[in-house]
């Protein structure tokens, strides 16, 4: 499927702002099954953008414009074409780091006992093997925890519920049923992570096309991906733009000001089909 | 588009874009015919240019010993080599006449004036400075070729076709010209000493003229390590083999945009590029330099191959 996205993330500030410092993981990469055909950032006032990849192999964009400024607008936009491969990740091209690293436990996926118990129920009611418990897992939180759309805290910053906490409330955003999935699957011992991304939807919200999943090693298949708030793998809809052991580590954007009285951050996102 | 009119602009531009590898390869190889280490160990630099083509076997048959006379025959005159200059530009100028409709007019009169031009040359009395005039205008041919392409061509199937077959063919010789001397390049291998490995090395980035590009980058003398990175991962080096795979991927998608459906070779590429996009330096001596280079080499003669199946057909 081919797609063009527009990812708008806006912030006004009511006292102007001295200096504002982002990093960004906003740009996705080529690899088996994803070809990013054109992709560019776009960002208010004069400033260096210095692109780097951090350790799990993301593009991050750093940079700082100095103010005064009443606004800092970022924009990135591009196009990309996306193959179905049910979820699984080819060729696994982004691996830099062991998968046993991806066993840690963070705050966001802390495996409290109630997390662990519900990582067994999912055991108990697959066949055992790690691909059958991975769906398994994703059916039963798709189930018992009501999906909610994404919070702006997740949207233009870090999303730290604990997995214990979805849990108990029995509904979370799409960052915090991934790592309930996170969670339970590391408990079982399955190296697992944070994905962002987006995701094309016949009738999306003004943010409903960003997406967050998660991934699990499976053995003899690499990464495969599973979105436990739509219960469904990742298919030629999605648009994989960073991994990390949690959202902390793939957040769209992080930011630092120095001055300025925030008024307000506004994000839009539109994925269209060509 | 006919598949038979692909076809014949994919080849029209690997053939153009070989003559011109080849005419550097000589150039190359007569460069470092004159420099000291030319006496050293077994094997010459001549025989050495005719392996960078792939076609020694073929050379072995129709010659008893290498030496600047019977390669130079051999790679830029010689009938019997179709990857021989001659041969290119004959095949070049019969492919761009039955797509002649399709060609611009400036592209048309580059490759039959130039094919008329290397006609000319009278070979069996060819002074060095005659054959460095041969040279000259193969590249030229090819530069030309390239560059009224660029300007004048309408970007459609044709002109992607065109661009697949000069990319691939490029990654191709760019590869083969590393792989020759990826031994040379391993930085763990003892040193020949004194100024062998510098010629060694600056032969390489002569052969695909990269030499002062080389220096734009990094600033520094030549290291082993450094050659093998820019001809390899620099991006922003346009005959490196990323670079080369942006193209191909780039076109490719084009295509399958146009076309509105894709297939294996669009597949084929992206898989190749995002493993050279995620290849470092250290990945790729922990490979082994040669291993990864006849690797990409196959591996980009099967995307070739596969290109055929899927448009040329």
């Amino acid at each position: 499927m081919r797609l063009r996205i527009r990812h708008d993330i806006v912030a006004r500030y009511d006292e102007p702002v001295m200096l504002a410092s982002r990093s960004l993981h906003l740009c996705p990469r080529t690899f088996d099954g994803q070809y990013v055909r054109g992709w560019h950032l776009d960002i208010t006032g004069d400033c260096r953008q210095a692109r780097t990849s951090d350790a799990f192999g993301n593009i991050v964009h750093d940079f700082a414009v100095e103010g005064p400024l009443d606004e800092v607008a970022i924009a990135a936009e591009g196009e990309v074409e996306v193959d179905d491969t049910t979820g699984v990740l080819q060729g696994a091209p982004l691996d830099r780091i062991p998968p046993a690293v991806f066993l840690r436990e963070t705050r966001a996926t802390s495996r409290t006992s109630t997390v662990m118990s519900f990582a067994d129920k999912a055991k108990t009611l697959s066949d055992g093997e790690p691909l059958d418990l991975c769906h398994t897992l994703m059916h039963l939180i798709y189930e018992e925890v009501e999906a909610l759309t994404a919070d702006p805290t997740e949207l233009c910053g870090v999303r730290e519920v604990a997995a214990d906490t979805v849990l108990a409330e029995a509904r979370g955003t799409p960052a915090d049923l991934a790592h309930l999935f996170i969670a339970a699957a590391r408990g079982l011992s399955l190296p697992a992570r944070f994905v962002s991304g987006y995701v094309w939807q016949e009738d999306a919200t003004a943010t409903g096309a960003l997406a967050s999943w998660a991934e699990a090693l499976i053995p003899g298949l690499g990464w495969v991906g599973f979105d436990a708030g739509n219960d469904t793998c990742p298919t030629d809809a999605y648009v994989r733009v960073a991994s990390a052991l949690d959202q902390s580590g793939a957040a769209w954007i992080r930011m630092a000001d120095r001055g300025g009285v925030s008024a307000s951050v506004t994000v839009t996102v539109a994925a269209d089909r060509l | 588009m006919l598949s038979r009119h692909a076809d014949s602009l994919y080849w029209l531009a690997r053939y153009v874009e070989r003559a011109e590898n080849t005419a550097r390869l000589i150039e190359a190889a007569t460069r470092l015919s004159a420099t000291p280490i030319a006496a050293e160990g077994g094997r010459n630099e001549w025989e050495m240019a005719v392996d960078g083509t792939g076609t020694l076997d073929l050379f072995n048959q129709q010659y008893t010993q290498a030496t600047q006379r019977t390669v130079v025959d051999y790679l830029a005159f010689s009938t019997a080599n179709p990857s021989s200059i001659r041969c290119c530009l004959d095949i070049a100028r019969a492919n761009a006449r039955s797509v002649r409709t399709a060609l611009t007019m400036d592209m048309w009169e580059t490759i039959n004036s130039g094919w008329m031009e290397t006609r000319g040359v009278n070979i069996p009395n060819l002074t060095r400075q005659e054959l460095s005039d041969f040279l000259s205008r193969v590249k030229e041919l090819s530069l030309r070729f390239d560059g009224s392409a660029y300007r004048t061509m309408l970007r459609n199937d044709a002109y992607y076709f065109l661009r697949l077959g000069t990319f691939i063919e490029r990654a191709d010789f760019t590869a083969r010209m590393l792989a020759l001397k990826a031994d040379v390049l391993d930085p763990s291998r003892p040193s020949l000493g004194g100024s062998a490995d510098y010629f060694q090395w600056s032969w390489i980035l002569r052969s695909v003229s990269a030499l002062t590009s080389y220096h734009w980058v990094y600033r520094d003398n030549l290291k082993p390590n450094l050659v093998a990175e820019f001809l390899i991962l620099k991006p922003e080096m346009p005959r490196s083999l990323v670079s080369c795979y942006e193209k191909v991927t780039l076109n490719l998608d084009s295509l399958s945009r146009d076309y509105g459906r894709q297939g294996a070779s669009q597949r084929k590429a992206r898989m190749l590029l995002s493993q050279l996009q995620d290849t470092s330096l250290p990945g790729l001596f922990a490979i082994g330099l040669k291993e990864f280079l006849e690797s990409f080499i196959v591996d980009n003669a099967n995307l070739g191959d596969t290109i055929a199946e899927q448009y040329l057909g």
